[in-house]
């Protein structure tokens, strides 16, 4: 992740409207949002346009934006992933269809062309991310994974996971606590301090 | 720390908590530092999570997500998408002003009768146009309103935006900076729907390069994928002139 402190002044700029600032907030977040988007609605279409309203919302809100509620990559994780679950819900999927077909854009499609790659040092931040991060879920025992999962990536409630994985809900209250404290844990030396 | 207040903070780093219940656990966060600490860390680490499979972003949505700074400085005027706190300042106004008109003539009724009667059309007339302008605002105030940027595929930096609503389907159109254009063209809107482009409404632009266009059809069925312009003889083509000169996509 970003340096918290540089990710704030970024956020500031935006509110300053400096030119430039929202460049850097989305080369910087942009693809890490898109892949949460796409793991949660499906399909890079919808995902995308997930990612641009929450980029609106970021354009519009940034004066809100509160580092005593996190950091800014924890703040535009959370509109992305509202957002997204919005959207499914919406749907009235329950479930991400990983059996969605994939909206390929062919040469005419003039709406969706490849992006400038990312920097080396953001390729090798997001290779270091990606890396501890599956070294963590790794750790974790299947069922406290599946839970995390269920819960996360498809919001379903800690009640609806119950009823679906046929599983007191004490239960799964107990997974889900101890995953996430096994997670935080684990990515510790990745998590910035959100307040200064 | 004990399991239920770990409860609480899984319940809120995953959304589980209603706006209430959240605004109370923020509050309780502000004064338990063992609290604060360990629920950012976990929100954190989630976030960490979250951002772990990164997809490169298209070109389109990173023009439509870069579009929101604007046009560059120098560019033709600054886009100008309607004004609400404009139109409800005149609305104001105007009925300020109208209301002020009708108690000094209703003084002098009985020396102008035929002046009064001319004021009161007047005034009718001015009624009848704020109405559609609340109707207006409503509509553009209206929660389910969808905003949709479209970027420009050429060098330029024009706005395009289409407000659109779902149900029932209309939308609203308005462009800024828009290229001047010839007297025989205009330019066009289509909705992609199926694999299909479908014509919709066709305009030009005035001062500042400024298009508004209230009503703008929209296909009442089918699934919507994206919106362009391209640009047309003047009373507007049942298929589209390439090159598309803006364009978003909608992902229905």
């Amino acid at each position: 992740m970003n340096d918290a402190a540089s990710d704030r002044d970024l956020v500031a700029a935006v509110v300053r409207r400096e030119p430039g600032a929202m460049t850097t907030l989305f080369d910087r977040y942009a693809a890490g949002l898109n892949g949460l988007a796409h793991r949660i609605v499906g399909n890079a279409a919808d995902a995308e346009e997930v990612v641009a309203e929450t980029f609106a919302q970021a354009w519009s809100q940034a004066g809100r934006y509160r580092a005593d509620r996190g950091s800014v990559a924890a703040w535009l994780v959370t509109m992305t992933r509202s957002r997204a679950l919005d959207l499914v819900r919406a749907r009235g999927r329950r479930q991400r269809s990983s059996e969605a077909v994939e909206r390929e854009a062919g040469p005419s499609d003039p709406v969706a062309m490849g992006s400038p790659p990312p920097d080396t040092d953001q390729r090798a931040l997001d290779h270091e991310r990606r890396t501890r991060v599956q070294a963590a879920l790794a750790d974790l025992p299947e069922e406290q994974r599946e839970v995390l999962v269920l819960a996360y990536f498809q919001g379903l409630s800690q009640s609806e996971i119950a009823e679906r994985l046929d599983t007191p809900l004490g239960t799964v209250k107990t997974r889900v606590r101890l995953a996430l404290g096994k997670l935080r844990g684990a990515l510790r030396p990745l998590a910035p301090e959100a307040t200064r | 720390m004990n399991d239920a207040q770990r409860d609480l903070i899984a319940a809120w780093v995953l959304g589980e908590l209603s706006p209430e219940e959240a605004a109370a656990f923020e509050a309780a966060m502000r004064t338990d530092a063992a609290l604060r600490s360990e629920a950012l860390a976990q929100r954190e680490a989630l976030a960490e999570l979250a951002l772990a499979e990164p997809r490169a972003p298209s070109r389109s949505l990173r023009d439509r997500v870069l579009a929101l700074e604007g046009p560059p400085p120098g560019a033709a005027d600054a886009a100008e998408v309607i004004p609400i706190a404009w139109y409800r300042r005149t609305a104001w106004l105007a009925v300020a002003a109208t209301v002020a008109l009708t108690i000094a003539l209703a003084a002098t009724w009985r020396s102008s009768q035929r002046q009064y009667r001319a004021v009161v059309a007047a005034r009718d007339s001015i009624a009848a146009e704020l109405a559609a302008r609340d109707s207006l605002l409503a509509e553009l105030a209206d929660p389910s309103l969808r905003t949709v940027t479209m970027v420009a595929n050429a060098p330029a930096r024009p706005l395009v935006q289409l407000m659109m609503r779902r149900d029932p389907r209309r939308a609203m159109l308005s462009a800024a900076a828009l290229p001047p254009i010839g007297d025989d063209q205009a330019y066009q809107l289509w909705f992609v729907v199926d694999g299909t482009p479908q014509p919709s409404v066709t305009f030009r632009p005035g001062g500042g390069g400024r298009a508004l266009s209230l009503e703008v059809p929209m296909p009442e069925s089918g699934k919507l994928q994206a919106v362009a312009v391209t640009l047309e003889p003047r009373g507007g083509s049942a298929t589209p002139t390439l090159p598309v000169l803006y364009s978003a996509p909608l992902g229905e």
